[in-house]
């Protein structure tokens, strides 16, 4: 008995509180989810060629790393890599509106920005990306249409443009 | 450089790194394996990767990972086969009533303040991809955790298996980590299930029957294994063969049940015969190559995906700040209080709650296992590694003040002493 009465509420009432804990949050809601690898299916130059993006050559994929709001965004080139971190801009709160609206993000390294915005409801999942380089002008220097998980060995169809 | 180039330049760095900043650890009286866990943070992105991006690009390539990778998985399996040969039920015997309320209240308190503050982190550090419950229940046992192989390692370094407060320590851990193991097994079955890989009642049911049928038939089964040592008075390379088969055999079996690997392994650890004679020879087989080469890869893999440069921000700071402080307290005030009640005095429940709060490795297991399914993001996982690092190094610390080695001292002599403390498998260096 004196067991009983000390395991019940030592144990119990915390089990308790995990199980409150599980009901409360229940209601809440988290950022829309934009990580993962996307594989860039098409990549357009409108702008003048600029240093940071030449650096980095035919961009192959784009990996988006997030953690609640935040992102950290590592374009894979085939000539190197470049890291940008940033965050979501805005996103609707419920479900039902998430479906169909476009996810913004916005994101910067000390040469690049970039700005972009994910459609998880098309087949499969899209972002488009422009990338500016501030140093070389405010018009986007490449523009980039990205799947998520696309498949393997396919590289991106290039618009270069004079 | 190739592929194979690239690998064996990494393995030779991470053991340098490994061995070293952990002999400078030892040096301050904290275990080894610290050092061993900060030397992965100093070859990641925090550090090395901070410091010379260009000479961690070119050391550390992204491509050149999943070798890394693979390799410290292994490790882990075997390691994970380690904990659960050290896992001795006989310590738990006459402990009773004190060491299952000890136990069980240093699981559900930290537990219970982790899926209270997984309200608090989940609309900031998680997203939708996740829901709530599978995020809750994860962030709570990665609070619960105690660290076996690192209690059992500070107990020996003092001599303690044989005082009430080691034997009662070493018992709650051993209790906590079967009752951990089992929750994190279900929360990954739940998380799995919900990806579709397999399905739920596919991987509970058949979770069950395999850890069934290991207890209740391989187990007795396996006892000729003690029975062959005894006879050749060492384990031979065929023993050895055919013990790391039924490891690999069980860790592919529970990974194909939609739990991990390292629950497989860890089982057969846990059933094997538990003669100290055995399992000592087994464990001095596997050991070395795995604390000295084996383990320091899965740091430094860890140390990897570690990027403090994700906690930035006073707001981060103060999360991280807050996750060190409820893990604390659910754990040693959980323990402290239960050990209280259940009879010892506050000096010993101190002692118990500074033992239990050492999270070490095993943490770090639990985390990359939440970062690889996707129920943790990648600022989580490092505030959570640098709470499994706040917690392991306060250990020693606070014990010291609780019960100095010289109280320790003085009151061993009045316990018998049977074994030297090196001769307890749970004393080895897989801390």
């Amino acid at each position: 008995m004196k067991v009983l009465l000390q395991y019940a509420p030592m144990v119990g009432v915390p089990l308790l509180g995990v199980a409150l804990a599980l009901r409360v949050g229940t209601h809440l809601t988290a950022p829309p989810s934009v990580g993962g690898a996307w594989r860039v299916v098409e990549s357009r130059d409108p702008g003048p060629a600029c240093p940071a993006l030449t650096a980095l050559g035919e961009i192959r994929d784009l990996r988006i790393a997030q953690s609640g709001p935040g992102i950290r965004v590592l374009l894979r080139g085939e000539l190197g890599t470049a890291l940008l971190t940033g965050s979501l801009e805005h996103w609707p709160d419920s479900a039902g509106e998430r479906a169909g609206t476009p996810i913004q993000l916005r994101a910067a390294s000390e040469t690049l920005s970039l700005t972009g915005d994910v459609r998880r409801d098309s087949l499969p999942a899209r972002v488009r990306v422009d990338l500016t380089e501030p140093a070389c002008g405010t018009q986007p220097a490449r523009q980039l249409i990205a799947h998520l998980g696309g498949p393997a060995g396919t590289g991106p169809r290039s618009t270069k443009q004079p | 450089m190739t592929n194979l180039s690239t690998l064996l330049l990494q393995i030779a760095l991470i053991i340098v790194f490994a061995r070293s900043i952990g002999v400078v650890f030892r040096y301050f009286g904290q275990p080894q394996v610290v050092g061993e866990m900060a030397a992965g943070i100093v070859l990641g992105p925090s550090v090395l990767g901070w410091a010379a991006p260009g000479l961690s690009a070119t050391l550390f390539p992204p491509a050149s990972l999943g070798q890394l990778s693979a390799l410290s998985q292994v490790g882990l399996i075997a390691f994970m086969f380690l904990v659960g040969l050290e896992l001795d039920p006989k310590v738990m015997r006459g402990r009773g009533h004190t060491a299952l309320l000890t136990s069980q209240v240093s699981i559900v308190v930290p537990f219970c303040l982790g899926t209270a503050l997984a309200l608090y982190l989940y609309p900031r550090l998680s997203d939708d991809s996740v829901t709530f419950t599978n995020f809750a229940l994860f962030v709570g046992i990665s609070m619960s955790v105690t660290a076996f192989p690192v209690l059992a390692r500070i107990l020996a370094e003092r001599n303690l298996f044989h005082h009430p407060v080691g034997a009662l320590a070493l018992a709650c851990a051993a209790l906590g980590d079967v009752t951990a193991w089992c929750l994190l097994a279900a929360v990954v079955a739940a998380v799995r299930a919900g990806e579709g890989s397999t399905p739920l009642w596919l991987t509970i049911g058949g979770s069950a029957l395999y850890a069934g049928f290991m207890i209740f038939v391989a187990r007795p089964g396996l006892r000729w294994l003690q029975r062959v040592y005894e006879r050749r008075g060492r384990v031979s390379q065929d023993l050895l063969g055919f013990v790391l088969l039924l490891v690999l055999a069980s860790a592919w079996t529970t990974e194909h049940l939609g739990i991990h690997a390292l629950f497989g392994a860890f089982l057969v650890g846990a059933i094997l015969p538990k003669d100290p004679a055995f399992v000592r020879a087994v464990t001095e087989r596997i050991e070395d190559l795995v604390v000295v080469l084996l383990l320091p890869l899965f740091f430094a893999f860890s140390g990897l995906r570690t990027s403090i440069a994700l906690v930035s921000g006073t707001e981060a700071w103060l999360m991280t700040g807050l996750i060190v402080l409820l893990a604390v307290a659910g754990k040693f005030g959980g323990s402290l209080i239960a050990a209280r009640v259940g009879g010892m005095g506050w000096r010993e429940a101190g002692a118990i709650g500074a033992l239990m709060n050492t999270r070490g490795l095993v943490e770090l297991v639990v985390l990359n296992l939440g970062l690889d399914i996707g129920v943790i993001s990648p600022a989580l996982f490092t505030m959570m590694v640098i709470m499994a690092l706040v917690t392991t190094l306060m250990t020693k610390p606070l014990l010291e003040l609780i019960y100095p080695a010289r109280r320790f001292e003085a009151e061993t002599d009045e316990f018998a002493v049977p074994e030297p403390a090196s001769r307890n498998p749970a004393a080895t260096g897989a801390a």
